[in-house]
């Protein structure tokens, strides 16, 4: 059985399970269903408290004894490579790399965690809408560093210049200026190991959407797409700041994690709703301090309920113990 | 000793209980929260169907993911049933639409009987699309062949007697009436 066929296999009975799971708990039915969720939860509170790792090995493509357990980078250990042009019209590529770098900070800098992020070097070239193609053939091709199987550069991280290439990805238009609410970091995870271990990523920055350094939005984004990176799924934590249903208090915004789903539509730009603007008597999302957040008091540096980030990537100190882990 | 079955039902279950909390944040379930009136979020509508080339209520009635090969890119194919075609569409066709393979691993799923409104970009040169603002660009269309639209948020749609959720302040309006408002509001 095929890899793909074995992970789909996975997925459908997942799934499956789940669609019925929560139809019968929409339903006013299966009490006891109820009961033995509730139980059961209280088992995985590591993993539901806040969100949790987004993939878990499943039993037919991994190697015996991961069955069950996060998917993670090796050894904690991440390598990344960026583009070697400019990440936009009016920001250098090196600039691109500082700022991917203090985005990778955000994740490394959490005292409990215990993750290496290295840049490794550069791709082997500009990665544009012109080395992205279809061939007659129907197939599609893009450099070979940053396909799925180019173990060898694990995190392919490219500076889509004039959004080109978000274009050939997501459908025409989609790298304009005006799509940067949704479309201004893409990419994800894109290959396992049977190891249970991530083997490839890529990661598009469109250079429509950075006309100058720093930009909160766009390192809001690109923190968000390297969580999903390393392996995490999101949040629903604290929602409440995004409903206002109860009214959030400056705990809810300080505990609000960056890895929630999605953001309201209308908050352009990002710290209109995650600031302290309009609210002044609460404080910035801790995750937003880095990010410059206008008027921040909290003295705290890390980022926000991170149970599971701590718990998939555990610290010495913790290890063998999560819970202490997670206090940090 | 457990048959492979039984390892996969436990398995299945494990990730089922462990992704059970997530389903609201799926971005297939989520409806944008909603906003009561007063809250300092501002509210005006996404430009969706500016930038849309396909919008149309359709059911998936396959899926087909091309293996990972050495020197090609992955893709996603869903095939649909148009249930009304709104734009680049017609209603009772069938459209086959190719999305990046990167997209399904980060989320951007379809599962087979779903029914969904969707605004797709069009077609890129290599033939991909994918819903307009990422999550933004897609609706789940309930039992009822409706939407849950938040008022309060979008300004559309008055509730229809009978239809308000009154714990969320929901109203469900038809995938057309969305469209029309939103096609109405953004001319403005």
């Amino acid at each position: 059985m095929s890899r793909d066929r074995c992970i789909r296999r996975v997925q459908e009975a997942a799934d499956s399970i789940r669609n019925l799971l929560y139809s019968a708990l929409r339903g006013s039915a299966l009490p006891c269903i109820v009961c033995t969720v509730t139980v059961t939860l209280f088992f995985f509170t590591q993993f539901a408290g806040a969100g949790g790792p987004r993939y878990i090995a499943g039993v037919s493509y991994f190697n015996q004894g991961t069955v069950g357990t996060p998917l993670t980078w090796a050894q904690g250990t991440v390598n990344y490579y960026t583009d070697q042009g400019s990440l936009s019209p009016t920001v250098s590529g090196p600039q691109g790399d500082a700022l991917v770098a203090d985005a990778f900070s955000q994740w490394t800098s959490i005292p409990t965690v215990s993750l290496s992020v290295t840049h490794a070097g550069q791709l082997a070239e500009d990665v544009s809408g012109a080395n992205v193609y279809r061939n007659s053939d129907g197939t599609l091709t893009m450099p070979a560093d940053i396909m799925p199987t180019a173990t060898g550069t694990p995190v392919g991280i490219v500076y889509d210049v004039d959004g080109t290439v978000t274009d050939a990805f997501l459908g025409q238009g989609a790298g304009d200026a005006s799509q940067c609410f949704g479309n201004a970091v893409f990419g994800g995870l894109d290959n396992f190991a049977a190891s249970a271990n991530f083997l490839h990523a890529l990661v598009v920055i469109n250079g429509n959407c950075v006309a100058q350094l720093p930009d909160p939005d766009v390192e809001y984004r690109l923190v968000r797409m390297l969580g999903q990176v390393l392996g995490l799924g999101w949040s629903q934590t604290n929602l409440n700041v995004q409903t206002d249903i109860p009214r959030p208090t400056a705990d809810d915004y300080a505990g609000f994690s960056i890895m929630h789903a999605i953001d309201l539509p209308n908050c352009i730009p990002i710290t209109l709703c995650y600031s302290t603007v309009g609210r002044s008597t609460l404080t910035c999302p801790k995750w937003m301090i880095r990010l410059r957040c206008p008027a921040y008091i909290l003295p705290q540096l890390f980022l926000p309920p991170l149970l599971e980030f701590t718990a998939t990537y555990i610290s010495r100190t913790g290890a063998g113990n999560p819970a202490r882990a997670c206090k940090g | 000793m457990l048959s492979l079955f039984w390892k996969l039902v436990v398995v299945a279950l494990i990730r089922t209980l462990i992704a059970l909390p997530l389903l609201a944040e799926q971005p297939s379930t989520l409806q944008p929260p909603t906003i009561p009136p007063g809250s300092s979020h501002p509210q005006h509508a996404t430009p969706l169907t500016l930038s849309a080339g396909y919008i149309f209520a359709g059911t998936v009635k396959s899926i087909d993911r091309t293996a990972l090969k050495k020197n090609a890119v992955g893709t996603v194919q869903i095939n649909f049933h148009v249930d009304q075609g709104m734009r680049g569409v017609r209603t009772g066709q069938a459209l086959t639409v190719r999305e990046w393979a990167g997209l399904w691993s980060s989320g951007e799923r379809y599962r087979v009987g779903e029914r969904v409104l969707l605004f797709l970009y069009p077609p890129s040169k290599l033939g991909l699309t994918s819903p307009v603002q990422g999550a933004l660009g897609r609706f789940n269309i309930g039992s009822d062949g409706r939407i849950g639209v938040d008022p309060q948020r979008t300004g559309c749609c008055a509730p229809h007697p009978g239809t308000r959720n009154s714990s969320g302040g929901i109203t469900r309006v038809s995938p057309a009436e969305f469209v029309r408002f939103l096609r109405g509001a953004e001319k403005e």
